[in-house]
Formats: structure tokens, sequence, C-alpha cells
């Protein structure tokens, strides 16, 4: 759905070098009415995007589906941090403390329940601009600046009038993905920049048990993925079941 | 005499007639009280009730006719005489029946398995499982083929691939590179940051 969105894929390939990665198979469940009507449906998926430098180090990571406006804007977050650490690694040669104070202001922030953003902010100049050279990027939980930041970029709230949506063009619109995108934003990163301050330079692969676990709640090491307990704890065939 | 006669019964015919006349019909109020008469005369239903039972008078004749027309029209059979003797046992030509060809590739791949050695049998099933295996871990060139059938170690048997009941999907609009690692290195070319989106499931099959 997110990467159908034409100004989703657009964003994307115009200012990303983008991959997917298969962490294990879906789980998924089939239902046999035994009339000749089978309905599959996906059990327990989850997704996360990470945004890595180059050398394939993990600057940050959007655990969860999104809205696509609240996905696009945070990906330009993104995009600011990584070049954010780019300039730092130019500059002092020194990412690894950049991305510390990155995380450590936005675990901050969350752990008030304050939002926070990512702003360019010209040398000796308070104003917010956008230039490609003497700028420092900061953490700015100011609204006012958020606001004017999602207006420069057109980015509003998405209205989440549809309780079910009927199609996928009703994707977008549907309360429980911004729900979910909520929790994405303010619960799920909490933990993600908490764990990044304390392990520092990791890759992908080093995070993605960790963060499917704890953060998404899907044990990638459970064959059950953590749905043991709801399936089997109160049914007496489990033994039979799992023999 | 004759006169006193045909007096008294014509005085008893009137008087009859006086008393059906005063007496009121069912669900009538009484001259003397309000209670209502009530029918004793015998339920109408009943009479049709008793007419079903006709039925059967009705359906036996025709059923007698019927008989009669068929016993007619039907050219007499001569009953067989009860005997000892066999039939003579007469030989069918045999009917073809279309091969079962799904069965056979199961049970030939199971016969075969069956006479393999155990070390055979897994060096057999770490082919099928290695074949088998999604493309994890990549996001393009190792992705298994969109072939819904392939062949199989069994050489000539072929199995219908499990992504038939997984269809194929384009994996959105975006330009994705093949894994992870081709999308590192065009970020060292291209100054972009790495995009990586992990997923349970294939991006480009339906269920994900």
């Amino acid at each position: 759905m997110l990467f159908s969105d034409e100004n989703v894929a657009a964003y994307i390939n115009e200012n990303f070098e983008p991959a997917w990665q298969s962490v294990r198979p879906v789980p998924t469940v089939t239902i046999d009415f035994g009339n000749g009507k089978i309905v599959k449906r996906t059990l327990h998926g989850n997704v996360a995007t990470y945004v890595c430098n180059d050398d394939g180090t993990v600057l940050d990571v959007l655990p969860g589906i999104y809205q696509p406006r609240t996905y696009l804007d945070r990906l330009g977050q993104l995009q600011l941090l990584y070049r954010y650490v780019q300039q730092e690694t130019a500059l002092i040669a020194d990412p690894a403390g950049a991305l510390h104070e990155y995380h450590a202001s936005a675990a901050a922030a969350l752990s008030k329940n304050e939002p926070y953003k990512i702003a360019e902010v010209e040398f000796d100049r308070p104003s917010i601009v956008r230039i490609e050279k003497s700028v420092k990027i900061v953490l700015n939980p100011a609204d006012r600046i958020q606001a004017r930041l999602q207006a420069a970029k057109g980015i509003r709230t998405e209205p989440t009038s549809i309780a079910a949506p009927k199609s996928s063009a009703e994707l977008p619109h549907w309360r429980a993905l911004a729900t979910d995108t909520e929790i994405n934003e303010t619960q799920r990163r909490l933990l993600i920049h908490q764990h990044l301050l304390e392990t520092g330079k990791t890759t992908p692969d080093e995070l993605k048990k960790w963060l499917y676990k704890e953060v998404l709640h899907a044990d990638l090491d459970d064959p059950y993925l953590g749905l043991g307990s709801i399936l089997f704890d109160a049914y007496p065939f489990a033994e039979e079941d799992q023999g | 005499m004759r006169k006193l006669r045909y007096f008294t019964v014509a005085l008893l015919i009137c008087g009859a007639a006086s008393l059906v006349n005063s007496v009121p019909m069912a669900g009538q109020q009484t001259a003397w009280g309000d209670e209502p008469i009530v029918d004793i005369r015998p339920d109408p239903r009943a009479a049709v009730a008793e007419l079903d039972v006709a039925k059967g008078r009705i359906e036996k004749p025709l059923k007698r006719a019927l008989v009669l027309q068929q016993a007619v029209e039907a050219p007499a059979v001569q009953p067989e005489p009860k005997t000892n003797i066999e039939k003579p046992v007469v030989e069918k030509p045999p009917v073809e029946k279309p091969a079962d060809r799904g069965k056979a590739i199961i049970e030939l791949g199971a016969k075969r398995l069956v006479q393999l050695s155990a070390e055979e049998l897994q060096a057999k099933l770490t082919a099928v499982v290695n074949q088998a295996k999604p493309a994890v871990s990549t996001g393009g060139d190792a992705k298994p083929s969109n072939d819904a059938t392939r062949e199989t170690p069994f050489s000539k048997e072929r199995i219908v691939d499990s992504d038939s009941e997984n269809p194929r999907v384009e994996p959105g609009k975006v330009h994705w590179h093949d894994d992870f690692a081709a999308a590192c290195q065009a970020s060292r070319q291209s100054g972009k940051p790495v995009l990586l989106f992990q997923l349970l499931g294939q991006l480009d099959q339906r269920f994900t």
C-alpha cells in the first residue's frame, strides 16, 4: 500500500537508495469453510524502515506501518539526519557523537511526551533555511518550527474518519492506521532511540532480532512468533498440535 | 274423529315451527340472558377430515386402473425358471480410465524415497529445501522463480510451487536495488542515504 503511493514512491526514488529484505516468511491463516469458500489472511505481519549510511550503519528506524503523509515527513527528517551525520563526519570525523546526540535528544523529548523535529538552522541565524552548506541540524521541539516545516512541505495531519476501509484507496484514512502511526511515533520510537543510545553503531542485521521482539512483538526466534501463549495456553489439545 | 287427528297433527307442526324460529343462532344473545349460545353442531372441518379418509377410496381404484393399463401395454414376461445352473460369465471390454497423474507423482516420489538409504534421503531433502527456500535477505535477483511449477531433484517430476497460493504482485512503484549491499554500494556513488525496508514475507507477494 505504502510503496504504491505515487508521492511516497517518487520521494524515495529521488532521495534514497532503497532495498527490501525479508526477515522470515509471513504467517498466514487459512479458513476453509468446506463449501469451496476459502479465506486466507496474514496473521501477524510487521515491517520496519531503516535509514542507513553507505557503510550500513543504522541511523534511525521507523517501526511498523505508517500513514503515507507522516511516513514522508519522517523520511524527510531522517534525510536531514543523514546529511547532519555526513557533515559532522566531514568536519570533525565524529559521526558516532552526532548520532549519540540525536538519539539522546529524541529519547529525552519522547520521554516527556514532547514532539521533536530535526531542523536545519543556519549558523548564527535562528531562522530555518534550506541551503546546502554552513548549516547545523538540530533537534527542535518547538511547535512553531514544526508547523512551519510541515506547512513548507505541504504535510498536514491525515484525515482519519474511516473506521472500516472498503478499498485500498481508503487505507490512508483508516482510523486504526492513524492510531498505529501514533504509537509508532511515540512508544516504539522511544524504545528504539534508547536502544541505539546504548548500542551505538549497529547494522540492520544486528538490530532486527531485538527490534522485532521488543518493539514489534514478533519474536523471530520463536516458531510461533510470540503468539504461542495465545494459541495454546487455553487449548486442551495444544500438545497434539505442537507434536 | 279423523278431523280431530288432523287438527292435533297440524297443531303440533305449528308449535314445532314456532319453537324452531324462536331458537337463536350460535353467538347470538338470547332474549332471556347474556350468555351466548354454544353451537353444539358437528364441526364442518371434521367433515373435511372425513373426506380425507375417502382419498384412499379414490386412489385405490385409480391404482388398479393404472396397473391394469401397464399390464396391457407391457409384453408378457416369462418368469425365469429357478434352476441351479450358473449364468455364463460375459466378459466386458475393459474401460480405460484417465490416468491419475497427480497421485502417481506423489506415489512415485514416495516410493523412491522409501528405497533410498538414510544418507541419500537426507541429501535429497536438503536439496529440495535449498531449492524451495525463499530468497531471504535479498531484494531482487535472488528471488524465487515466477514460474508456478519447477523442476525437482526427482528428474522429470514437477511439483506445484507454493507461490501459486501467494501470487506475485508488483512491489510498489519504488525502484528497489537487488539487496542491501547493492543499495550501500549505490549510496557511496550517489551520496543518498540507504533505505532498507524489512518485512515478514516477500514484498512482491500478495500476503506479506
